[in-house]
Parts: structure tokens; sequence; C-alpha cells
């Protein structure tokens, strides 16, 4: 196990230069820069700022500079936030994104596999129908419509939440983009639980569990369930990546002051040091992430030895 | 009734269906038979016959939908099991009657320590404790003979070999005393040596308990061994039913013939073995007349154009097949 | 726009060589500035005691003190700058002297100020806290002023699809702004190196029906029209689609009769590029079927990411038409007819005529008011003449604000005098519809 552990961690620092060095030429063939604006500059301010952001160096020279920082763990000041190193901009955004993110994804698992075993222990009632029709309107419907739908009814119909803005947690504002966010995980944990549940309930071992005497509550929650649930526990790791990508959507749509809301403004500012950090910052939570879920397989399946 | 004659358990008419896109399947078609307190009866039939369906249909585990029990009587302990609440019949399970399946290998929970999956049959019907039922696994355990069984207790099923895995499950029906075991297969999935122990297992926790056991085989060696009354099913429908030895040596059915040709025989000198022609029937669409009737050596009109009468033998064998009569004469004249 | 972080110059040249030093960004900023010259032994400006500051000039610019609202003349305080470095705007560090004091500063979040007790006027302040929401989408924006939990919004919230809805609101505040619409022709090359092209091509854009069409005002000239009394402003070119063909006709676009024929002019060379944001396509899609209608010409739109468009703006790299815009940044002509006084800066047409610098410069030595601006406007019929740009719009507030929340008016740099905002409980005096000045 710890071998596995430490392989898989080596494994994360190429793949982290990968993304690294992926992000840090793209930035760089995106035309204008950080002080690119409608307004020309004077050559001499510029090449001014250039020396001064090392701009004027050779690729190679920033380059290693880019990846140096890396390697200390600091991403350098962000060029738009004079003054602010990236990671405080990182620490001042992540808690608002991950309590979103966890939010989300623990409503997403309790909606989830409640309606994708209630799915799977009655396929083909009304049950079942209506649960996988919810599932595939949560896949189909995108969240940049989800999310102004829900607003239209919660916030500007029935008053109930506030559309949009961050007021920490718990808070009534953190309802609507919960659960705009949560949508599509519900979707998928639902279909997971109901079809590995669904191939589960078939097994042998129910039927042995079964026939021992236990009742249907007990089968599903004492032998079923764990079988059932794996499925959604390797969703999980792609998850979170998913999950990235709807942070930045759904927090631009309740304009929350999280990650994916500062990733946007920072590419279209082309601060690449915060550029770099959030996409690091996000490619090393994605990587650890997916080898908790490796790791938390040996604790849910015996069979699985590292 | 039932007590009075010995018949721990008598089933009467039973029909299993079952919706599929080909349409309603019979997979159980009216057949009726008995289990006598301390009797060991032996269920044969090529594979799709329905002995599992209808062994199944005895504690209610046929999945529904697409299964339905349409019609029949099951009589245990002088009850109807058809009647029985869902609480009753879960009350049965595992406690009076109980079931062991055909793969080891998948018939254990991968997930849960042995330990758990044995407590959690005692802590349900004899209301153990933990230690209790723990106390009460590892000697169960150890008489279904796995070594050092109080430190195997909490392994977990891949770490037990198929033959292991067998016995934890012998173990785990046997837990209760049940009245009624039902072997379906129980060492189809493992190889020769341990077959052989496995049955001389169940042989010898049968007569330490006094159970009554069902024995589903495909294996009428082992039906000779262990049997003492033989029931044939095919296409879902009992063809004969007979003491195991009189079975043996005086069939009196043309399927029956079949099985028995298709053993090979160590002493013969014939090294092809014999095989009953044809596929077993499809049970949506079976031809009228006699279900074997296409594959039947002896098939003649009447076979294909009426279905055949069950004909009583002798007060303990029956054979469905216009020709029985004949054919029990024959074997007679045979042996 | 970009602004240098900060012009603070200090008295003596020492430090103020020290700062210069120390920040090259704001030293090149200041170096490259024109409006202010700097020389190395005088910048103009001195401290002459505690409550007074002398700014000297070499030459007159009248309009420089209609400059001083802008945020580069804001009093600082020198040694929390000293103290505290690039992080002196932080909340905590920063010293203002306005009638509220900066308490929470979170990004794309919020930025709370609550009334400052030490300020001179402190009694006369009516709201404790003003919370501006940093909100980047018009939907959010107008969803929670729906919702209530808005008093206001910024200036351009509401979207111009929504102004046949919004419109007709007791809420809504529009007004004029100081902020102009134009596209930029590259002079430098293709067809539209031609001012018969130029003047072609802007003289078949109905403004009009464009600006119904958009709810705003028709931009006829480069400044804005009234918001500059006494200005005697030019007027473009109007709405005349046959003298356009006429024009065409004349640089070559012609069959053999001599009338305009559609299908020699070079389409392909010529382009319209905007960036997705705002209105920008809308308006594009419109004058892109008016250049259809009128000429029979089919200009094609290409969308680029703003600071992609930016470059290939400033490097004339762009075929034909580009997308921009202007918001004055003081409440003088010369704020629009200075973009193209130099190639610097704004000027992205490649166009540049010395008699225009000329005119420029004489107007900013007049001291007589009247004098200056009709030198200026002079200026401008020059430009309009050589037409380097295509005026389209004038900006205006469009902006919601709750009929409870007074002293509080459209302004056209949001640059609103919060001390004197209040919330009136007495629905009687609530206001209805735009706020007249002066109540
Ligand atoms: N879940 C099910 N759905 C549909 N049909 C089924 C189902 N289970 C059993 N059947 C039908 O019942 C018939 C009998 O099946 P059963 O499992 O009882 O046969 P078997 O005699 O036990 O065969 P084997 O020797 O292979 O175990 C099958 O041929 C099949 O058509
Ligand atoms: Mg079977």
């Amino acid at each position: 196990m710890l071998r596995f552990i430490i392989r898989r961690v080596i494994v994360i620092i190429p793949m982290l230069l990968i993304v690294v060095s992926l992000t840090w030429t793209l930035v760089r063939l995106a035309p204008g820069s950080f002080y690119t604006g409608e307004k020309k500059l004077a050559p001499a301010v510029e090449k001014n700022l250039r020396e001064k952001y090392g701009l004027d160096k050779p690729w190679y020279v920033q380059y290693g500079k880019v990846l140096k920082n890396i390697a200390r763990f600091d991403f350098g000041n962000s060029l738009k936030y004079e003054g602010q190193s990236v990671n405080q901009i990182l620490l001042r955004a992540l808690p608002v994104s991950a309590t979103l993110g966890i939010t989300a994804y623990l409503i997403a698992l309790l909606v989830g596999i409640t309606m994708g075993a209630l799915a799977a222990l009655k396929p083909n009632s009304w049950l079942d129908y209506a649960s996988m029709t919810l599932a595939m309107l949560g896949i189909s419907i995108p969240n940049f419509v989800l999310g102004p739908l829900l607003v239209l009814l919660f916030s500007l119909t029935l008053f109930w939440f506030p559309p949009a803005l961050w007021n920490g947690f718990p808070s009534k504002s953190l309802v609507l983009p919960a659960l705009t966010l949560s949508a599509i995980y519900i979707a998928y944990i639902a279909r997971l639980t109901r079809s590995g549940m669904l191939e589960v309930m078939r097994s042998d071992y129910i039927r042995t569990a079964r026939a021992k005497g236990l009742s249907e509550t007990q089968v599903v929650t004492r032998h079923a369930l764990r079988g059932g649930l794996l499925p959604v526990v390797s969703f999980s790791g792609p998850a979170l990546a998913f999950l990235i990508t709807g942070t930045v959507v759904v927090e631009r749509i309740f304009a929350l002051p999280g990650l994916g809301n500062y990733f946007i403004n920072a590419c279209f500012n082309r601060d690449e040091p915060l550029i770099i950090g959030i996409v690091a910052f996000i490619a090393i939570s994605v990587l650890v992430f997916n080898l908790l879920v490796d790791i938390s397989y040996a604790f849910i399946d015996p069979r699985i030895r590292y | 009734m039932s007590t009075e004659n010995g018949n721990l358990l008598s089933v009467r008419d039973l029909c299993v269906v079952f919706k599929t896109e080909d349409g309603t399947v019979k997979a159980v078609d009216g057949i009726s038979f008995e289990v006598k307190r301390g009797e060991t009866l032996g269920i044969v039939g090529e594979s799709g016959s329905g002995k599992t369906v209808a062994n199944l249909s005895l504690l209610r585990l046929i999945p529904e939908p697409p299964g339905k029990i349409e019609s029949g009587f099951i009589e245990f302990g002088g009850r109807d099991l058809l009647k029985l609440s869902q609480t009753e019949i879960r009350g049965l399970r595992g406690k009076r009657i109980a079931m062991i399946f055909q793969d080891p290998m998948t018939s254990l929970n991968p997930f849960m320590r042995v330990s758990k999956q044995l407590m959690e049959v005692t802590q349900l019907h004899l209301g153990h404790t933990k230690q209790q039922a723990r106390a009460h696994a590892i000697k169960m355990l150890e008489q279904v003979g796995i070594p050092d069984a109080h430190e195997r207790v909490d392994s977990y099923p891949h770490e037990f070999s198929g033959g292991m895995r067998q016995r934890v499950m012998i173990a785990m029906a046997l837990s209760c005393q049940p009245e009624l075991l039902i072997a379906d297969e129980p060492t189809t999935a493992l190889d020769v040596t341990i077959q052989a122990q496995i049955l001389e297992l169940i042989k010898h926790l049968k007569s330490e308990t006094g159970a009554s056991v069902i024995l589903i085989t495909h294996d009428l060696g082992v039906v000779a061994g262990m049997t003492d009354r033989v029931v044939v099913m095919y296409a879902g429908k009992l063809f004969e039913e007979a003491p195991t030895r009189e079975l043996f040596e005086r069939t009196a059915n043309p399927y029956t013939k079949g099985l028995l040709r298709s053993v090979p025989d160590p002493t013969s000198e014939h090294e092809t073995l014999y095989q009953i022609p044809g596929q077993p029937p499809d049970l949506a669409h079976l031809p009228p007349g006699c279900p074997f009737a296409p594959r039947c050596e002896r098939a003649e009109e009447i076979c294909r154009r009426e279905f055949p009468p069950f004909v009583e033998l002798t007060m303990s064998h029956r054979s469905l097949c216009h020709f029985a009569n004949e054919i029990y004469a024959e074997t007679k004249s045979a042996a | 726009m970009h602004s240098p972080a900060r012009v603070v110059l200090p008295k003596s040249e020492k430090n103020r060589k020290k700062i210069l030093d120390a920040n090259p960004k704001l030293n090149a900023a200041v170096t490259g500035k024109q409006l202010v010259p700097v020389g190395a032994e005088d910048i103009g400006v001195e401290a002459v005691d505690d409550y007074t500051l002398r700014i000297s000039f070499s030459v007159p610019a009248p309009y420089f003190i209609n400059m001083m609202p802008h945020q580069f003349f804001r009093a600082l305080h020198q040694k929390t700058i000293e103290k505290f470095g690039s992080a002196w705007t932080d909340a905590g560090n920063i010293v203002t002297s306005g009638a509220f004091k900066l308490e929470s500063w979170k990004h794309y979040d919020r930025i709370v100020v609550a009334r400052d007790p030490m300020n001179w006027d402190a009694r006369n302040v009516k709201l404790d806290r003003v919370v501006f929401y940093l909100l980047t989408e018009n939907a959010t924006m107008m969803s929670l002023y729906k919702a209530g939990e808005l008093d206001a919004t910024y200036n351009h919230t509401v979207p111009s699809a929504w102004l046949d809805v919004i419109g007709p609101l007791k809420d809504f505040m529009d007004a004029p702004e100081a902020a102009i619409d134009y596209y930029n022709f590259n002079t430098s090359k293709g067809p539209t190196a031609d001012v018969r092209v130029r003047k072609a091509m802007n003289m078949s854009l109905d403004k009009k029906a464009l600006a119904n069409w958009r709810h705003v005002k028709a931009l006829t000239a480069m400044t804005p029209d009234g918001i500059f009394p006494g200005y005697p402003q030019p007027k473009g070119d109007p709405f005349d689609p046959e003298k356009a063909k006429r024009l065409l006709a004349e640089a070559g676009y012609r069959d053999a009769s001599g009338n305009f024929d559609p299908k020699k002019f070079e389409a392909s060379e010529v382009e319209l590029i905007v960036n997705p944001d705002a209105n920008n396509l809308p308006y594009a899609e419109f004058i892109q079927a008016q250049w259809k209608q009128n000429l029979g010409v089919t200009i094609s739109i290409r969308v680029m990411e703003a600071k992609t468009l930016s470059k290939t703006m400033s490097a004339l790299e762009y075929k034909g038409v580009a997308r921009t815009g202007y918001a004055a940044d003081y409440m003088d002509p010369y704020t629009f007819l200075s973009i193209f006084g130099s190639t610097g800066g704004a000027n992205n047409t490649g166009w540049l005529d010395p008699k225009y610098v000329a005119l420029l410069e004489e107007a900013n030595r007049a001291v007589d008011h009247q004098k200056r601006y009709q030198l200026l406007a002079q200026a401008e019929q020059l430009l309009l003449d050589a037409q380097p740009v295509i005026p389209l719009t004038v900006g205006t507030t469009r902006s919601l604000k709750k009929p409870y929340l007074k002293g509080f008016y459209p302004n056209p740099a949001m640059l609103h005098p919060w001390k004197y905002a209040f919330i009136e409980r007495d629905s009687s005096k609530w206001d209805y519809g735009m706020p007249e000045m002066g109540n």
C-alpha cells in the first residue's frame, strides 16, 4: 500500500509538469498581455513593464522561473492584483469553491443515491421512470441554463433564496448555486447507483442474503449498498474535475468569489502567475483526489490490494 | 395431515411463470412431490429444466418480476408456504429451510467478513448476542472442517479456496439446524476430489442433524450415492419419480433412460459417450404433445399429438409417458 | 484604458527620484504622459503649505480644472504608501479623506465602505455604510435588484434587450454619458486607406435607426452632442446612401457606365472586428445589414476576445474596421479629440494629421474659453472630414434605483456624491422617475 502511494505521488510530478508547461505555452500564445488595453502604451512604458516583470528575458529563463516557483509552491505575485501573492488569492478563493463544491457533492450523494436506489429496487416502476427522467434532464440541461431557471423560480417568483452573492456557510445564498452545481452529479450518481444496485441485486450473494431470512431493507443496507455504490466511488475522482469546471460557470452566474471566477478573469487579464497557480492547484487536487479514491477502494473492497 | 404420513414438505401442482420478451415461459409446470422427514430427495434434469426455479419457489425467492408463482400449494410443517406473509416466510428462511447454491465463488458477499455473514443468521433467528453468534460461527466452521476456524473466521471470502467457501456456505446453511436443506448443485463448480469431500460432508451432517435434504444435480452418480428418492424434471415438468434404486434399475421413462445412458461407465469399453440427441426445448415455444417427443427414440404419432398421462407404476413410482407401462415392462426383463 | 498605479510625486527631488526609481512602471507612465509634461528638474507641482497645492503649466491647459475630479488627482497619504508598498490600498492600510472609509474589500465579491467619523463633515453624512457588489454579469445584477437585494445598480446594467420592459419603470435611470462608441478605420492599408471609401461607409449607415433600435442617442461627431455647453460642435456627414455610392464609384468601384458596382468592391479586403462583450455584436450585425442594404456590400464580422482585439488594433493588423469606444476622463471636448493627437494611446487608425495636432495645440494655448472651443471645433471638423472613424452612439447611464434611495442621481461616471445619498422611509417623498437635480 505505502509503495503504491509513493509510486502514485511520484507520478504526480511529471503530470503536473506537463499541465503547467501546456498552460504556460497557451498563455504565451494568447495575443496581448496583462498590460494590453484599449490605449496603446508608449514604447518606453511597455519596455519598463517588460523589464520589471522579466518578460524581456529569453523564454527559457522565464520558463525556468515558473518551474522554480512551482517547486517551492510559491507562484509569485499576481500581475493584476498588485501586491497580492497568488498563494494569498488561492487561500482566499479556495474556501468559497470548496464550500460550494462539497455542499453540492453532498447534496448529490444524498439525492442521487436515494433516487438511484429507489429506482433500482423497483425497476420499471413509475418511481424508476420518474427518477431516470429527472436524471436525464440533469445531464442534458447545462448549468448555465439551470442556474438562471432556478433563479427565476426561487428568487424572482417565490422570493425564497437570493439570486446571487456569497454569504458564507451556512447561508441561504448557498442554496441555489449548490443546487445548480449538484444537478449533474445527482443525475450521474442516480444513474450509477441504479445500474450498480441493479447488478448487485441480481447477484448470487444477494440471493444468499435473502435465503438467510433477512428483510429487504437489511439486504439492501447490509449487503447491496456497498457493492452497488462502488461505481459511485470511482466516479468521485472524475467528479472533482467536473466540479471544477462546473464552479467556473456557477460562480460566474451567482457572482461567487471562488477559484472559478478568479480563473476566468485571470485568463481575460492574461495574469500569468495567477493562471498557472490556479491550474497547478487544480491539477494537484485532481491527481490527489484520484489517488484518494483509489486508496479508498482498498478499504471498500477487501479483494483489492496494492 | 402431512406430519401423519411423515412428509415434511409436500408440493402440489406448482406452476411458476416468467414474463420474458419472448412471451410467458412456464419454467415450472404443475409439478408435485414430497420430501419425508430425514429423507434425501434427488432432483435431476438437464440444464434449464426448472430445478432451481422449483426450489427457489419453496422459499419464495423467485425474482418478482419477471417471475411469478402462478398456482399450487407448498405445504411445510402443516402450513401452505404460499399463503404466509412476508415476515412469516422470512422467519422460515435460513431457520427451518436453508439453501446452498451452485457457485460458492459468488454466493458469499465479497465485501463482508465470513464471521459477520455467519453471525448474521443466528443473530437474526436464534437471537444470539454478538459473542454467542461468534462462538457459534467458529463452532460451525469447525464442524464443516475448516482448519484453524477461530483464526480464519474473520477472513474475507476471497481468502478461501472454492471448496472451503462451499464449506462456509454449508456452515451458514446449517447454523440454525434447519429441518430442510436444499443443496442446488453444491459441487458443480468444484473439482472432483473436492466434490467428493463436500458430498461426504453433507451426508455426514445430515446423519447428525437428521435434516431432510433436497439435492439438485446433473450428476446421476451423485444421485445414486446420496439420495433415497429421485425426481426427474424436463421442460418444467416432472417426468419421473421413483426410489433411487428402482429408478436406476427399472426406469419407466425414455428421458430418464437417456440420462442414465449418458452416465460414463468406467467398466465400459466404449470410448464415445452417449448423448440425448437434440437440444432442450425452448420453453416459450413448446411443441404440442409430449415436450420430449422431438428428441425421443420411442416417440410415435400419439406422443407428438397428445400430452402424455402420469402413469402410476407402483405406490412410489410414477412416470410421464404414453408408453410408461411398456418401458417399465421392458426394463424389468432387461434387469 | 490603462492608468498608472498612481501619480504621487513628493516635493523633494531626492524623494521623488527614489520613488520613481523604485517603480519603473510609474516612472515610465509619467515619462510617457503628454498632458502633464514632466521635466527632470521641475514637475510643476508643489505644496505651498499644509492646505495648498500649486500646479504650474508650461501651456495654459484651460481644461485642466475639469481634470481634477479624476482619480489621478486624489490626495493620498504618503507615509502609508511608503510603509505598505503595493499593499497600501488594502482595507486597514489605506488612508482616505472622503466621507466614507474602506472597511473591507473582497475581490469578486464586495467592497464595504463605512462612514468615516473623522471626516470634517461626518455629521452630515447620512448613510452608515455602502456595500458595492463587484458583479460582472448584468443579468445577475438585474436579478439581485429585482429580488430586492440591491438599492441601486451600476451604469449600463440594463441590457438593451430588456429596455422595452425596464424602460417605462419608475426605477429606470437613463441620462446621457460622456462616453462614445465608434468604429476605427485602418487608414494605413486596404480599401479603407481611401477617404472616399471611409466617408461612403459612414454615410451609408442610418445611425438614427441604430440609435432608436437600441434606445440610445446617435453620435454625429467625435464629441457627444449637448454635454459641453457653448461648444460649437460640428456635424459629421448625414445619412446619404446615394452620395455614398457616388463616392465609391469615384473611388474606382464602378461599372462601364460609371455607376457604383458592388461586385467591384473588394469586400474580402474589409472586415469588421468586434469583441463579443456588451452589445457589440448586435450593433455589428445591424451595421453589417445596413451596408448590405444600402451599398449591396457584405462585410464579414469577426469576433475577437477583448485583449486580442486591442493587440490587433494597435498593431494596425486589422482589415478595414474595428470596434472601440471611449469614456471621458474629464468634462471637456479635448478628452475625445486628444485621442487623435498622436499615434500612440487609443488612436488605432493610422491617421495623424499635423494640421490637426497644430490646431489642438493652439486651442490649448488659448486662454479665452470661447476661442479655444472654436479652435477645438475646427479640429473636430477636420477630423470628421478625414473620417478615420465611424462615430456611432453616445452612452447612456441605464441604471436602476429604488424610489426610496434619495439624493442619488444618474451620473455619467458613477461618481456619485455618496455623502448626500440617504434612504427615505416616508413613501410619500419617494422618487418616481428620474429625480430632478437640486431637490
Ligand atoms: N430470472 C429469470 N427470468 C426469465 N426466465 C427465467 C429466469 N430464471 C429462470 N428462468 C427460466 O426458467 C427456466 C428454468 O431455469 P432453472 O434455473 O430452474 O433451470 P435449472 O434446471 O436449474 O438449470 P441448471 O441445471 O442450468 O441450473 C430457464 O430455462 C429459464 O427459461
Ligand atoms: Mg439451476
